[in-house]
């Protein structure tokens, strides 16, 4: 599997994806493939898969998170590449499991600038397309059959988001994240 | 000695990433506190977070702070327009790389710094060389320039620029380093960058053997020294330059007070003072002085023992001329709370004190017989001597000068009275004398060498 170097959508891309969802204040995302790669690797069942950025759900338990960036202007490839990316989540998990590990409960991102497949748009994240995806990609996914309780569980965490780059303006800036993130205390020290 | 960065690639060494980020900013922690020990740092508990710093620098009593952002590499800095969204209030950016990198990126990243003129990019490698003790140590400049890095550096400094700004410190003598003087405008906040300057200026004047008109007028003289400046300042020059000429310790003396000096007592233990006090002696205030002996062998440790000059220097906490050919010490305080004196009681007569005073106005003079007292007031008497004569030399008893009191012109403006206790052989002025009244005052009544 070409690691995400392989894969340039830019630099500066990622890091508007970052400063984007680091914005919400609810992602922490210290890691990217520019400069942390080893930390964006996830093993799946065919091999490992470097996501462009890293990180922590400021939600409870801070579970992990890994976001695929795709700044595109057109769809592209990107149909058959998000059957990938959720072959690839299930395939962790599925491999989790092989190494006998307790679940890392990751979530997955996929954070875009142009949308795709829109006649499915509302099941895209749904257990039955993750299930068709891992199907279709017994390479990434293992070849067992199908588990739905593990599908059921990480279609709640498979994320799809849609970025406009004029979003940019209205994200809130610098000084305003500095002034509320504080009081919400959305992070805790590091266990 | 590369500790730092020993540790830091070290705590990298990890394929967790909690323990990462814990073991790095622990790093880095110890770093910042090692290169600025007043620094009080507070950890976010972010990591390399876009808008959040990682730490927060504040300083005692002061209303300043700098947020910290920890970042990989330089070029990550420059693609994520850091230095266009990080706050506007003069963040320090630091890469855990070398910082070195290809020209079309530093151009980039001069481009996005000119919207935050106030902030530092600089690296780990960077604060290497910082950190290096023995750099820093070379001058007071150089440790100024380690002491206020984390507080005012800006710009981009990588490890070459670090190298001039510490090694530029090293210059002594008259040679004025222009190169390095444009490397600290700069690379340093306005505040800092006159601080550090202004240390360059006095010791290149320091070294200047004759001491010129355009030396006298120096912009910088007009200003004052902190008490942080001149402990670094001060000692170097009395050791580094023994023969900085008068005119340079007037106008230099002229940037502190006698009270400041009088904190440097640890610092300038053992230090030849003379040079810097006969600079300044008349336009020095202070309140209090003391006649104490001086035992050649008081102290075995100052290495001006046996010298037979008069010579200025501390003994203790004070500051204070001793005179060995008297065999005594005048004590100077610029406060009125030092220097208590004697506790017992010693006596003279008007006699023997009367030619003393001649060179003295005299306000008021206290004698004590065995049946009473008589406190006799200038202003009350048309000639104060010959009334005093009369009283001392009166056979109803038997009078003793108990305290003169003179006076003599203050240091800015107006008179000062210099009340004389024969007693405690103490001298306490109700204003500001000049250090050189109240040694003189001491020397002539007390020690009585006229």
């Amino acid at each position: 599997m070409p690691a995400e170097e392989n894969h340039e959508i830019g630099r500066e891309g990622v890091f508007l994806f970052k400063r984007w969802l680091e914005a919400t204040t609810y992602l922490d995302l210290p890691w990217h493939v520019y400069g942390s790669a080893p930390h964006c690797e996830v093993h799946h069942m065919g091999g490992i898969k470097t996501f462009d950025l890293a990180g922590f759900l400021l939600t409870e338990g801070n579970p992990m998170v890994f976001v695929e960036c795709k700044r595109y202007g057109s769809v592209g490839g990107q149909p058959a590449e998000f059957q990938e990316f959720l072959a690839i989540a299930y395939g962790t998990v599925i491999w989790e499991n092989s190494q006998k590990m307790r679940p890392k409960n990751s979530h997955f991102i996929w954070a875009t600038t142009h949308p795709f497949a829109q006649s499915n748009w509302p099941t895209l994240t749904s257990a039955a397309t993750i299930q068709s995806a891992a199907e279709n990609h017994p390479h990434l996914a293992g070849d067992a059959p199908f588990d739905q309780q593990i599908g059921q569980s990480l279609a709640e965490r498979i994320w799809l988001l849609v970025l406009s780059e004029k979003q940019e303006e209205i994200m809130l800036t610098t000084e305003e994240l500095l002034t509320v993130w504080k009081k919400l205390k959305r992070k805790q020290a590091l266990a | 000695v590369r500790d730092f960065a020993a540790a830091l690639s070290a705590a990298q060494d990890t394929r967790d990433p909690i323990d990462y980020v814990r073991r790095v900013k622990a790093v880095l922690h110890d770093e910042i506190q090692v290169l600025d020990p007043n620094a009080q740092i507070e950890d976010t508990n972010y990591y390399s977070h876009s808008a959040i710093p990682d730490f927060v620098i504040t300083w005692r009593r002061e209303k300043i702070q700098r947020s910290v952002f920890l970042r990989d590499t330089l070029e990550n800095v420059v693609a994520a327009r850091d230095a266009e969204f990080i706050p506007d209030d003069s963040p320090a950016v630091i890469t855990l790389d070398s910082g070195r990198t290809e020209a079309p990126v530093v151009e980039k990243l001069t481009t996005q710094m000119r919207k935050r003129p106030n902030a530092l990019v600089t690296s780990a490698t960077t604060l290497d060389v910082i950190d290096d003790k023995e750099l820093a140590e070379q001058s007071p400049v150089s440790e100024l320039v380690r002491a206020n890095f984390l507080r005012g550096a800006k710009g981009w400094v990588n490890s070459d620029e670090a190298e001039l700004l510490l090694n530029g410190g090293s210059f002594v003598g008259g040679r004025s380093d222009e190169e390095m003087q444009a490397a600290i405008t700069k690379h340093f906040q306005s505040d800092a960058a006159t601080r550090i300057s202004r240390a360059a200026t006095l010791l290149a004047l320091a070294g200047r053997s004759e001491w010129s008109h355009d030396s006298e007028n120096e912009d910088l003289f007009s200003g004052s020294l902190s008490d942080g400046e001149l402990r670094s300042i001060l000692p170097w020059i009395l050791k580094e330059q023994p023969s900085a000429t008068s005119g340079f310790w007037r106008k230099f003396g002229a940037m502190f007070t006698f009270g400041d000096l009088e904190k440097l007592y640890s610092e300038l233990k053992g230090y030849d003072l003379t040079e810097l006090l006969e600079a300044n002696k008349a336009t020095w205030a202070a309140k209090r002085a003391y006649a104490g002996l001086f035992v050649d062998e008081e102290d075995p440790a100052d290495e001006f023992t046996g010298m037979q000059g008069d010579r200025w220097s501390f003994h203790g906490r004070t500051i204070g001329k001793t005179l060995p050919r008297l065999g005594s010490r005048v004590h100077i305080a610029y406060s009125g709370t030092k220097l208590s004196g004697r506790g017992a009681s010693t006596s003279t007569t008007w006699e023997v004190v009367e030619p003393a005073l001649m060179a003295y106005r005299l306000v008021r003079v206290e004698l004590k017989g065995l049946r009473r007292s008589v406190t006799v007031n200038a202003e009350e008497s048309d000639d104060i001597r010959l009334d005093i004569s009369e009283i001392a030399n009166s056979l109803e008893d038997t009078y003793y000068v108990q305290s003169v009191t003179v006076r003599t012109a203050a240091v800015d403006e107006g008179t000062v009275d210099t009340q004389i206790d024969f007693g405690r052989s103490l001298a306490v002025s109700n204003g500001d004398s000049s250090v050189e009244d109240l040694t003189r005052a001491v020397r002539d009544i007390l020690i009585r060498d006229v």
